[in-house]
Order: structure tokens, then sequence, then C-alpha cells
């Protein structure tokens, strides 16, 4: 189903533009004969319909390219980001038992798994397959996301066609002939699921990577409508010169992945644009509310109104709808929704129940019916968009040479979020530093930023580790050194 | 602005270069003093900064933001300005 949007488009307008690089111009038509012979390559690699490949491939433009193909060619697919340990990357592989990863190169190759380089040259003949992909049953899936997890282990979100197609028509602003440039890396699951949804619904996909002082100017050359941007990136262009900061007219910002407060709204709006979107959504769902320009003045902390298709309830802890302006839980309902966790059956329980999903958020209504924030109901870390739960980092920190016990904690910053640490109850035979270089090691951007040893984990009468205990202890030490 | 030396500064800024994995083999204080180049020549990308700044903060409880290293433009002058001499 999600392709058939994509080759509608082919039809009705092949010479519509539907990437542009730093080079080229790529139109609809082009894009698809791309992802055709792609396709035909793949197949001839000896993969079948229903192998599961992950792509390590950093280059944005290929990246899409091979996501594609692998749609058409009935392989569903995973992200294997380059910038993530082999360890991490090893692991989901191993879980979705992959059949090949596609990389450019073999620095991205895993051990265990078979490599393959794609043929970007390569040119399907009349000896290879046709696609009937309308043909396809709409349950099969298409897209794997993977996603932090609150045990410790990354939860691995299956994605049907439908589903994808349903996520890119509620994905909000994302109208037809959208020019959308999102300047983060394909290689995170959100970034490239709104790369397709813009592909889905006939926009334009400005595939640049680019530092803070070109956005305004990318969004410029290229006639930009909508720049999707993280918080963190958002702060970047507030710190640069007016002149530099300030988007062109037809230019919406969409800000998602991280409460949006009211003086960042105003000052996002005084000197940036006028035309701001705050969103809310779940990698299981999609985009699920939106707060837009005239919103904000009489709703202050709102991340808006669930989209058309979308239910949403606040309910408290017996799943029982709780009253305008109570906080409680969120829980949501569409047909974007995925269904479950792959192989987690301990996850699915507790994020899918009677037909919802809870996205382990806490907020209340409006009295306008608009969604407010008030929080994770875990110890979830956002850094950067990237979202990190203290016990990914416990689990593996636990199983490093000389860590007796251990607990993940955040210092905010105001320009990245929450920057993750963790403190250490060592046997004497480590240091702080060769813990954090192997934590590094094995987490990649999920590391803890800094290692600090402690004689016990402060905690509370349950048992619970008092994390904020160990972010003053920690600001306590750091205080001698700190600048004023 | 600040009671820290010029010298812990030097060392405050080699770990946080060193953090972003971008200089290989790590370059130690000395060679931010003399002989480092600007970001730019040290390959940083996105990330890189954005470690870098984080590493800073975690180590001095500054905030430092990306454009302000954009303007600052090497590590040395990083240093510097940490330590009060070009703030």
């Amino acid at each position: 189903m999600f392709l058939d949007a994509i080759h509608r488009r082919v039809i009705d307008d092949p010479d519509g533009i539907a990437v542009r690089t730093q080079t080229r111009a790529i139109s609809n038509a082009a894009l698809w004969d791309e992802m055709t012979s792609l396709a035909a390559w793949l197949l001839r690699q000896g993969l079948v319909p229903g192998d599961v490949v992950g792509i390590s491939i950093k280059d944005e433009h290929k990246h899409l390219l091979a996501s594609l193909a692998a749609m058409l060619a009935g392989v569903p697919q995973i992200a294997l980001p380059t910038h993530d340990p082999s360890e991490a990357r090893t692991e989901i592989a191993r879980r979705l038992r992959i059949a090949a990863v596609l990389a450019e190169g073999p620095d991205n190759s895993l051990k265990g798994f078979t490599t393959l380089a794609p043929d970007f040259e390569y040119r399907a003949t009349t000896d290879d397959p046709g696609w009937d992909f309308s043909a396809r049953p709409a349950g099969d899936v298409c897209l794997y996301a993977a996603s932090s997890g609150t045990t410790g282990k990354a939860k691995i979100i299956p994605l049907t066609g439908a589903q994808l197609l349903h996520q890119s028509l509620t994905a909000h602003r994302l109208p037809e002939r959208a020019v959308l440039y999102r300047p983060a890396s394909i290689e995170f699951n959100n970034s490239k699921r709104h790369r397709l949804y813009s592909l889905a619904s006939g926009g334009t996909n400005i595939l640049l990577q680019a530092a803070p002082t070109d956005v305004a100017e990318i969004c410029r050359r290229f006639g930009v409508t909508q720049l999707l941007v993280s918080v963190a990136q958002a702060k970047r262009l507030l710190d640069l010169k007016e002149s530099d900061a300030r988007l062109p007219e037809q230019t919406e910002i969409q800000l998602r992945g991280s409460p949006v407060d009211d003086e960042m709204r105003k000052a996002i709006t005084t000197h940036i644009t006028r035309r701001l979107v705050v969103g809310y959504g779940a990698t299981e769902f999609g985009s699920i509310a939106s707060a837009l320009p005239e919103d904000h003045a009489g709703h202050p902390s709102t991340v808006g109104w669930p989209h058309r298709g979308v239910e949403m309830e606040i309910v408290d802890d017996d799943d029982r709808r709780i009253a305008t302006g109570r906080i409680g839980r969120v829980r949501v309902h569409g047909a974007g929704m995925a269904t479950h966790y792959y192989d987690d059956e301990q996850a699915t329980a507790s994020a899918f129940r009677g037909g919802w999903f809870y996205p382990g958020d806490v907020g209340h209504l409006g009295s306008g019916g608009d969604l407010r924030f008030d929080g994770r109901a875990d110890d979830m870390m956002v850094l950067s968009s990237i979202n990190i739960f203290p016990a990914e980092i416990e689990r593996v920190a636990e199983t490093l040479h000389g860590v007796k016990e251990c607990a993940a904690f955040s210092i905010k910053s105001a320009g990245f979020g929450d920057i993750p640490l963790l403190a250490v109850v060592n046997d004497g035979s480590t240091t702080a530093n060769e813990v954090l270089a192997e934590a590094r090691n094995a987490l990649g951007l999920r590391a803890p930023r800094r290692v600090f040893f402690v004689g016990s984990l402060p905690r509370n009468a349950e048992g619970k580790v008092v994390r904020s205990e160990l972010r003053r202890l920690f600001e306590q030490r750091n205080g001698s050194r700190a600048v004023a | 602005m600040t009671d820290r030396s010029l010298a812990e500064c030097y060392r405050i800024v080699a770990e946080a270069v060193n953090t972003c994995s971008v200089a290989l083999p790590p370059i130690d204080a000395s060679e931010v003093t003399e002989s480092i180049g600007s970001f730019q020549d040290l390959g940083f990308d996105s990330l890189a900064f954005m470690e870098f700044c984080i590493a800073i903060h975690v180590e001095t409880g500054m905030e430092i933001s990306v454009a302000k290293l954009d303007e600052l433009g090497s590590p040395n002058a990083v240093a510097r300005y940490l330590s009060g001499m070009a703030a």
C-alpha cells in the first residue's frame, strides 16, 4: 500500500521532483527507475521476499534508494546506523535474523553476517522480474524501527506498508508538493520515516547535511516549506545572529520529540519564524497531535490537538478515563499504530493494551481538548532527540570489568537536553575512565558521558535508586570545578 | 569570570577533543597550545561538535553553544575562552 502511493505520483507527476541533493534534482520517474533497478539487483544477489536486511549506509540518497528498493523487493529492512557500535548493530541483526547487511564498504560489515555492497549503477533488464507490489498482503512488514527500551533491550517496532501509509497521511503539514528538509541523518528512524512520508504525499525531500548557519540559506535556496528540527537544533538556530537564523516567509518550522516551553516558542516566533508547529508523536504511532502557529498564544505548553483519525485519552493507573485537567497516562489509537514489539512480549504487554498504544507519557487535557505534556512515566532521557533509558546503559555497564553495581542518571543541558552519566560502585580493579571507554565502545551515542565512583547507590525505602540524589552528588562534586 | 588556569583549560579541551573521536591518535594539552588547527582541520562534523560541547559542559558546568564554537574556530581559542582570557 505504501508503494502504491509512491507509484501513484510517478503516474500522475513523473517530472515532479522527488529528491534534491547538493548536485542533483531527481524526478519521481527517475527515482522509480533507480529503485526498481536496485530492487532487481537485490533479488539477483539471492535475497527472497521475506528476508530481512539491515541498512548501514550513511549517504542520504543511497540509503533512501536502498530502503525503497528493499520495500519493492518485498524485503523488510531495519536501519543499522553507521554511528552505532558494531555490538549494538550485531544484537539487532541477530534478533531479527537478518539475511544481509546492505553497506557501502567493509567498514560497516558485521561479523557473522553477509555484506552486500549495493550496485547503484545497475540498471534492470528484461530478464529482471516485474513488480506486483499491489498484490502483497497488507499485513506484511516492510520496515522495522529500533527504539530504546525501558528494560535495556532495544524495542523493535514492525510496521506494515499500510501502517506506514496511514502514518504518512496523518503526518500533519506534509501537504502535496511540500518541500521537506530535516537536517538529521536518514539513519535515525524518525528522520527516515519523515522522508518516506514526504515521498508518499507527493513532496520533495532535500537531502543535505548542513551546519546550523546554513539552514536558513538552504530553506531559501531550495524553497523549503517544512523544516523539521529537534528542540536542540532549534536552540542552535536561536544562538545565531537573527539575520542567519530568520527563515524565509514560506518556511514553517516543526518541532517534535521534546517538550517546547513557552519561552522557547516566543523566542522562535520572534527571531526565526511566526510559522511554528509543535508536535507530539511516537515511533510506534507516527504523528499524534500538533499545535499550529495560531494555537501557541492561547494555550501555552500545549502539544496540540489529535490529528484526524487519532483517538487520544488520559487514563488513570486502572485505565479509566479521567476528567479534563487531571494528570494521567496518555493513550492513543489509530490506523497507523504498530500493534506489538518484535519478539518482546513483556514490552508489548506494557505498551499495547486493549487496542490502545501507551507511549509512556504523562499528561492532561486542556479545556479545548488539546494535550498538555507533563513528562515521562519512566526515567527516560532525551539527548538531542535520542531517547535513552537508564536501564539500557545499566544493563551494559553491569557487565563491565570492575563494576559491582551502577545507576544511570542525567544532568540538564539547555542545548542538548539530558546528558547521561553513570554512578558506579566499583571493586577497586578499574578506573572510571576505563569503565567510560568500555561503555562508549558498547553504547555509542547512548553511552554515559562521565562515570563517577560512589561508595553506595542512594536508595529509597523500596530499594529503588534515587536518581535525583545522584544528580545532586555529581553537581556537588563538580561544583568546585564548575565555571561560574 | 573563572579561576581556571590556562594550562588547566588546555587539558580540558584536549580531553574534550579526544572524546569526539576525531583525533587519532589522541592529542594532549601541549598540542592544543601549539600545533592543533581549527575544528575544520580536525574533521569536526555536527556529532563531533555536540560531543565536544557536552564534554565541556560535564567537565566545567559551562554551557557552550555550537554557534560559539563556530565563532571561536579552534580548540586553542576555546581553551583561552574558558580561561577567561578571550571572553
